[in-house]
C-alpha cells in the first residue's frame, strides 16, 4: 500500500483549498463539536466538583444525622478523625412585620467553615454571628432582604425570638452539598438556634459533623467512610467523603449531558447524510481526474486510497477544530458565565470526552464516506474518451456497503459502550436507525411513484414533478436531511409542550396550597383549628412525618441492591416516613391486605407498587429502615398504587402505627384553598406558629418549573443544532445540483420559458419535498414525543396541532427558501457561460 | 465502405509486433439493441512505428485506442501489447500494464487540476515506485520546454502548455506505446503544429510506437502509415 504517497498527493491536492468540502466540513465539525463541548463541559463540572470537594462538602468527611445529634460513641469516632465543625440545617419561617418567608437555616460553630470561606458584603466578618450583642445576629442571603423588605441592621423573627441582620452573604462554599434549596439562606450560631425554640423532638433538623483530616488523601477519607459504616452498622448516619460532596448536582449534570449528547449524536448522524452527499459530489466533480489516474496506470485501490486520504484529511481538520472547541469550552464558559454558574468548572483539558468525540467523528466520517467513494471503482479510464460519462456501469458495491455498515455499527457500539445508560441509548439509536430507514424508503417510494404517475397537463407541475426524479436529483437527500431534522425538532417541541402543560395543569383542582411541616403533636389541634378559620380554606389534612433511610432490602445492604432506573431514589438518602391506621386517601391497594386499625404485631409496612417492583420486593419480604438511629425491620404487608399527581400527603413507605408512633415526631399538614389570600394566610400562620415551616406549593412548583425550563433550554439549544445540521445538509444537496439547475434554466430560457414560470415550477418542486419531510417529521416526531412522555417522563402525552402546523410551515419555508435561493442563482447565470462552452 | 484513395488491405499480425489485435470484436449494449463498434479487427504495430488512425466520427477510432490501452474489454478476439496478452486480465493487472508500457495523450489534456505541472508528471512515476520521479519529471518538462513552469497549475497554463505537460507525462514513464487521441483538436493550428513536432521528435528519440487518431490528413501523412477505420473495420494506406 502506498499510504505515504496517498498522503503526500492528498496534501498536494488540498493546497488548492477546501472548495467543495464545506458541507462535509460543517456537518462533521458541528456534530463532533457539539459532542465534544457537551462532554467536555460535563466532565469539567464533574472535575470541578471533585477538585472542590473539600470546600463543597466543608470537610474531608461528613457525618450527618436526621432529627438527632451524634451519640457519645459516634462523636468520639468523629473526634478521632481530626478537628471538626458541627452544623445544623433546617427549614423555618422568617417573619418581619406582616411579611413572612421560608428560610434555610444553617447553624454553625466557630470552626465553620473548615475549608473555603464565607464572604459577606462589605468588610463584615462571617464570625459576626458568634459575637455577643444586644440581639442575636444572623447573616442572610440578599434574597431574604428583598422578600422581607429588610436592610442590614434590621430585625426579623425566627421561631420565638427576634434576630438582627448583621451581614449579607455573598459566598457560601458548601452551599451545594446541602441539597435542594427552597428558600434563602440564613446563618446563625448554635446558641441562637437553641434560643429560637425550633429544636424539638421530631423536628426535621439535619446535624452534620465535618472533619478536617490530617491526611487529606481521598483514599484515607474513603477508608474512614467504610470504617464508620462497619463500626457503627446501626447508627443510621450518612457518612460521605469529599468525592461525594454534590452527588445530586453531579447526577443532574450527568443526565442533562447525557440527553444533550444523544441529540448531538442525532445531529452528527443527520450530518452523516450531508457527508455522504458531499463525498458523492466530490467524486462526481473529480470524475475526470479519477479516469485520468486510471489511464496513467494507477490501480483502483491507489485511486480510492488517494481520495479517501483526502476526505480523511479534510475530516481531520474539522474534527481537530471541533475538539479544540471542546477543549476550550470549559475555559470559555468560566470566563463568560463563571460568576453566575452554581457549579464549579475545572478549566483543565478533558482528554476522555474529546477523544470519544474524535473517534465517533472518524467512525461516522468513514461510515458515510466509504459508499460514495466506492463509486471510484466504477469510474473508467475510458470515460475520458467519451463526451458522456458511463460511470453508472458496473455492479453495486455490496462489499463497500458492508464496510459502511460495519463502521456505522462500530460508531453505535462505541456510543453504547461509553454512555451511562446503554439500554436507553440502544433504544434511541434503534429509533434513529429506524427513522433513517423508514424515511429513506418513503423518499425512494415517493420518487418512484412520481416517476410512474400520469403526467399532469399543467406544464409547470409536470416540470416540477419531473425534476424530482430526474437522474442526479437531490430530492432524496433533501427529504432525508430535512425529515430527520424535523423529526427531532417535533419530538423536542412536543415534549416541551407536554412538560409545559404538565406544569400548568399539574396542580389539580383539589391540590393543597400549602404543606406545613414540623407541626408538633401538642399544637396540631390548635393549628388545624386556626387554619380552618382562614377564608378560602377548603380542606385540611395531616399525617405524622419522620425521616429515615432504607438500610437493607431482604437482608441485603441497600448499597448492594441494584434498583431499576426510576426506583433508585427510594434507596438514596433520607426519605419521609409515616404511619397510618387506614389506607391513606389517594392510594389504592394493589396486593396484600391493609392491617387492622388496632394492629399491635410485628412491624408492617406498605410500599408503593412501582418502587417495590424497582427494588425487587414483594408482599412478605423484609425491608429495614433506620429511624432516629434505630433499625426497624418491617414486613411488606401490601403494595399501593399512588396517584402522586393529586399532590396530597403520600409516602413511599407507610408503617403500621405501632411501629413508629412512639418515636418523637411532628406532623405534616396540607391546606387546600379555593380563593382566599394565600400570602395573608402564610404570614398569619407564620406569626402564630413560629416553629412551623410552610412550603407554598405554587412556589415549589415554580422552582421545579424553572429547573425544567433551564433543562429544556439546554436541550432546545442542542436541538437547534440538529435543525441547523439538517439545513446545512439540505443546502449542500441543493448546491450540489446547482450546475444542473443552471444548465437547465439556461436551456429553458433559451427556448422561451420566463423567469416567473421557472421560479413557480421550482417552488412547486421544493414545496412538495418540504411537505413530505414535514409530514414525516410530524408523524415520527409525535411518536418519539409520545414514547418519551409515556415511558421516560411518565406524563400524559400532549399533542399540539400548533406545533405540528408550525413544523410543517418551518419545513416549507426552509425548503422553498433554500431551494429558491439556489434557483435564483441558477437563473442569474448568463446563458453564454454554458452555451459558449457547448 | 472504405474511402477509395486509401486503398484496402487487411493487416496481419507480425511476430515482431509490439501491438497485436486478432479478430477483435467490440459490441456494447444499448436500449436500442447491441451496437457493434469494432467488427473483426486485425491490426499490428511494430516497435518505433508511427501510425495515423483516421476515419469519420463514430467509426471506432477512439474505441480502437481504448481496447489497446485495456480501458475497454473486448467482446471477443485477442489483443497483446508489449508481448502481454490482455485477455482475461483483471482491471488491476491492466492498470499495471498501462503503467509500464502505455501512455495516452488526450485531446482535452486531462491533467489533474489540483496538482502542479511537475506533480502531474511525477505522480504516475511515483506510484510506479520510481525513486527518481521528481528529477525525471523536471527533465521531461524541460524537454518539452516547460522548465520555467514546473510549479504552475494547469489552470495557469495555456492550452498548448497544458498539452506539453501531458506529453511530458506520456514520455516520462518511458512507455513504448503512445496513444494520442486528436492531441491538437483543442489547439489552434500554429500551436498544434508545434505540439506535433514535439511529439514526433520525442517519439523518435524514445523509439516509441505512436498511434495517432486524427481528422487532419496532413498530420496523418507525417506517420509511417495510415489506417482508416470505417464501420468498425480497418483499412490502411502506406
Amino acid at each position: 500500500m502506498n499510504v505515504i504517497l496517498w498522503l503526500r498527493y492528498a496534501v498536494k491536492t488540498l493546497r488548492s483549498g477546501l472548495k467543495g468540502f464545506w458541507v462535509l466540513l460543517s456537518c462533521l465539525t458541528l456534530g463532533v463539536a457539539a459532542i465534544a463541548v457537551i462532554g467536555s463541559l460535563a466532565k469539567s463540572i464533574e472535575r470541578g466538583l471533585s477538585e472542590q470537594g473539600q470546600p463543597l462538602l466543608g470537610g474531608d468527611v461528613e457525618f450527618s444525622f436526621n432529627h438527632r445529634e451524634a451519640a457519645a460513641s459516634e462523636l468520639a469516632f468523629v473526634k478521632q478523625q481530626g478537628p471538626f465543625s458541627r452544623i445544623a440545617t433546617l427549614r423555618a419561617m422568617a417573619t418581619s412585620g406582616d411579611r413572612s418567608t421560608l428560610v434555610e437555616i444553617k447553624a454553625v460553630d466557630e470552626a465553620y467553615p473548615i475549608y473555603g470561606a464565607v464572604t459577606l458584603e462589605g468588610d463584615t466578618a462571617a464570625a459576626i454571628i458568634h459575637a455577643n450583642s444586644d440581639l442575636p445576629s444572623v447573616t442572610v442571603d440578599p434574597l431574604l432582604l428583598g422578600r422581607l423588605n429588610l436592610k442590614t441592621g434590621d430585625t426579623l423573627k425566627i421561631g420565638t425570638i427576634a434576630l438582627k441582620v448583621a451581614g449579607v452573604i455573598t459566598a457560601e462554599p458548601d452551599r451545594i452539598s446541602d441539597g435542594i434549596v427552597l428558600g434563602p439562606r440564613l446563618m446563625m450560631s448554635h446558641a441562637t438556634l437553641q434560643k429560637t425554640g425550633l429544636i424539638q423532638p421530631g423536628s426535621l433538623v439535619t446535624w452534620r459533623y465535618r472533619v478536617k483530616m490530617a491526611n487529606t488523601e481521598l483514599a484515607t477519607a474513603k477508608a474512614v467512610v467504610e470504617k464508620a459504616n462497619t463500626d457503627f452498622p446501626n447508627a443510621g448516619w450518612r457518612v460521605r467523603a469529599r468525592d461525594n460532596a454534590a452527588s445530586g448536582a453531579e447526577r443532574f449534570v450527568e443526565r442533562l449531558g447525557y440527553f444533550m449528547t444523544l441529540v448531538a449524536i442525532a445531529a452528527l448522524t443527520i450530518g452523516g447524510s450531508g457527508i455522504a452527499n458531499a463525498v458523492s459530489a466530490f467524486v462526481t466533480a473529480r470524475q475526470n481526474s479519477i479516469a485520468t489516474l486510471k489511464c496513467l496506470g494507477l490501480k483502483n485501490r491507489d485511486v480510492f486510497g488517494l481520495f479517501l486520504t483526502e476526505v480523511l484529511l479534510v475530516g481531520s481538520f474539522g474534527i481537530l477544530l471541533a475538539v479544540a472547541l471542546g477543549a476550550a469550552a470549559p475555559a470559555i464558559m468560566k470566563a463568560v458565565a463563571g460568576n453566575i454558574l452554581p457549579l464549579p468548572v475545572s478549566t483543565g483539558i478533558n482528554g476522555g470526552p474529546l477523544a470519544a468525540a474524535a473517534i465517533l467523528g472518524f467512525l461516522i466520517l468513514i461510515g458515510f464516506a466509504v459508499l460514495p467513494l466506492a463509486r471510484i471503482a466504477r469510474v473508467r479510464g475510458a470515460d475520458l474518451f467519451r463526451a458522456q460519462s458511463s460511470s453508472t456501469r458496473g455492479r453495486f458495491a455490496w462489499g463497500w456497503l458492508a464496510t459502511a455498515c460495519v463502521f456505522i455499527l462500530l460508531a453505535a457500539g462505541f456510543v453504547i459502550a461509553i454512555d451511562a445508560n446503554p439500554w436507553l441509548t440502544t433504544q434511541f439509536l434503534g429509533a434513529l436507525a429506524a427513522s433513517f430507514a423508514v424515511l429513506a424508503a418513503l423518499a425512494w417510494g415517493l420518487l418512484k411513484l412520481v416517476a410512474v404517475l400520469p403526467k399532469p397537463r399543467n406544464i409547470l407541475l409536470r416540470h416540477a414533478l419531473a425534476e424530482m426524479h430526474r437522474p442526479g436529483s437531490s430530492s432524496f437527500s433533501v427529504i432525508l436531511a430535512l425529515g430527520l431534522g424535523l423529526s427531532l425538532f417535533v419530538t423536542l417541541a412536543l415534549t416541551d409542550a407536554t412538560i409545559s402543560r404538565e406544569i400548568k395543569s399539574g396542580i389539580p383542582e383539589k391540590a393543597p396550597a400549602f404543606f406545613f411541616l414540623d407541626v408538633r403533636n401538642e399544637e396540631l389541634p390548635t393549628f388545624r383549628d386556626a387554619v380552618k378559620q382562614e377564608v378560602g380554606v377548603a380542606g385540611v389534612s395531616n399525617a405524622p412525618m419522620l425521616r429515615g433511610r432504607v438500610v437493607a432490602v431482604k437482608g441485603v445492604p441497600a448499597e448492594k441492591v441494584t434498583p431499576k432506573p426510576g426506583a433508585d431514589w427510594a434507596l438514596r438518602g433520607d426519605r419521609g416516613l409515616t404511619y397510618a391506621a387506614t389506607l391513606p386517601p389517594g392510594s389504592e391497594l394493589v396486593t396484600g391486605a391493609w392491617w387492622a386499625a388496632d394492629y399491635t404485631g410485628k412491624p408492617l409496612v406498605s410500599l408503593v407498587d412501582e418502587i417495590a417492583d424497582g427494588i425487587g420486593v414483594a408482599v412478605g419480604d423484609k425491608i429495614t429502615v433506620n429511624v432516629l438511629g434505630r433499625e426497624i425491620e418491617a414486613e411488606v404487608a401490601n403494595l399501593r398504587r399512588v396517584n402522586w399527581r393529586s399532590m396530597g400527603i403520600n409516602f413511599v413507605m407507610v408503617f403500621s402505627p405501632n411501629t413508629l408512633e412512639a418515636a418523637p415526631h411532628a406532623h405534616v399538614v396540607t391546606v387546600e384553598m379555593t380563593g382566599g389570600d394565600e400570602a395573608g394566610l402564610l404570614n398569619r400562620m407564620a406569626i402564630a406558629f413560629p416553629s412551623v415551616t410552610a412550603v407554598r406549593v405554587k412556589e415549589a412548583l415554580e422552582i421545579v418549573s424553572t429547573l425544567l425550563g433551564q433543562m429544556l433550554s439546554a436541550v432546545r439549544g442542542a436541538n437547534a443544532l440538529t435543525l441547523l445540521t439538517g439545513v446545512l445538509v439540505l443546502a449542500g444537496a441543493l448546491a450540489a445540483g446547482l450546475s444542473n439547475r443552471s444548465y437547465e434554466a439556461v436551456v429553458l430560457k433559451t427556448y422561451g420559458a420566463t423567469r416567473r414560470q421557472l421560479l413557480t415550477a421550482f417552488a412547486i418542486e421544493y414545496g412538495v419535498l418540504g411537505l413530505v419531510a414535514a409530514l414525516f417529521g410530524v408523524v415520527t416526531g409525535s411518536l418519539g414525543a409520545w414514547y418519551l412522555a409515556r415511558f421516560i417522563l411518565e406524563m400524559p402525552f400532549t399533542f399540539s396541532w400548533g406545533t405540528a402546523l408550525m413544523t410543517a410551515l418551518i419545513a416549507m419555508v426552509i425548503t422553498i427558501g433554500a431551494g429558491l435561493l439556489v434557483t435564483v442563482r441558477a437563473l442569474n447565470v448568463k446563458p453564454s457561460f454554458y452555451l459558449r462552452n457547448e | 465502405m472504405l474511402r477509395p484513395d486509401y486503398g484496402l488491405c487487411m493487416l496481419s499480425p507480425e511476430p515482431s509486433s509490439l501491438i497485436s489485435l486478432k479478430n477483435v470484436y467490440l459490441t456494447l449494449p444499448s436500449k436500442a439493441g447491441p451496437v457493434h463498434i469494432l467488427r473483426g479487427v486485425d491490426f499490428s504495430a511494430r516497435p518505433g512505428e508511427a501510425i495515423g488512425i483516421v476515419g469519420p466520427s463514430g467509426s471506432g477510432k477512439t474505441s480502437l485506442l481504448m481496447v489497446i490501452a485495456g480501458l475497454e474489454p473486448v467482446t471477443s478476439g485477442d489483443i497483446s501489447v508489449a508481448g502481454l496478452s490482455l485477455g482475461g486480465k483483471s482491471e488491476e493487472a491492466l492498470a499495471e500494464l498501462r503503467r509500464g508500457h502505455v501512455s495516452i495523450v488526450f485531446q482535452s489534456f486531462h491533467l489533474i487540476p489540483t496538482l502542479t505541472a511537475i506533480e502531474n508528471v511525477a505522480l504516475p512515476l511515483e506510484f510506479k515506485g520510481e525513486s527518481d520521479a521528481q528529477s525525471r519529471a523536471v527533465k521531461c518538462l524541460e524537454t518539452v520546454g516547460l522548465g520555467h513552469r514546473l510549479t504552475h497549475y494547469p489552470g495557469q497554463l495555456s492550452g498548448g502548455e497544458q498539452q506539453r505537460v501531458a506529453i511530458a507525462r506520456a514520455i516520462a514513464s518511458g512507455a513504448k506505446v503512445i496513444l494520442a487521441d486528436e492531441p491538437t483538436g483543442n489547439l489552434d493550428q500554429e500551436t498544434g503544429t508545434a505540439i506535433m513536432d514535439l511529439l514526433f521528435r520525442l517519439r523518435d528519440e524514445q523509439q516509441a510506437t505512436l498511434l495517432l487518431v486524427t481528422h487532419d490528413p496532413a498530420l496523418a501523412r507525417r506517420c509511417n502509415r495510415i489506417v482508416e477505420v470505417r464501420d468498425g473495420q480497418l483499412g490502411s494506406r502506406a
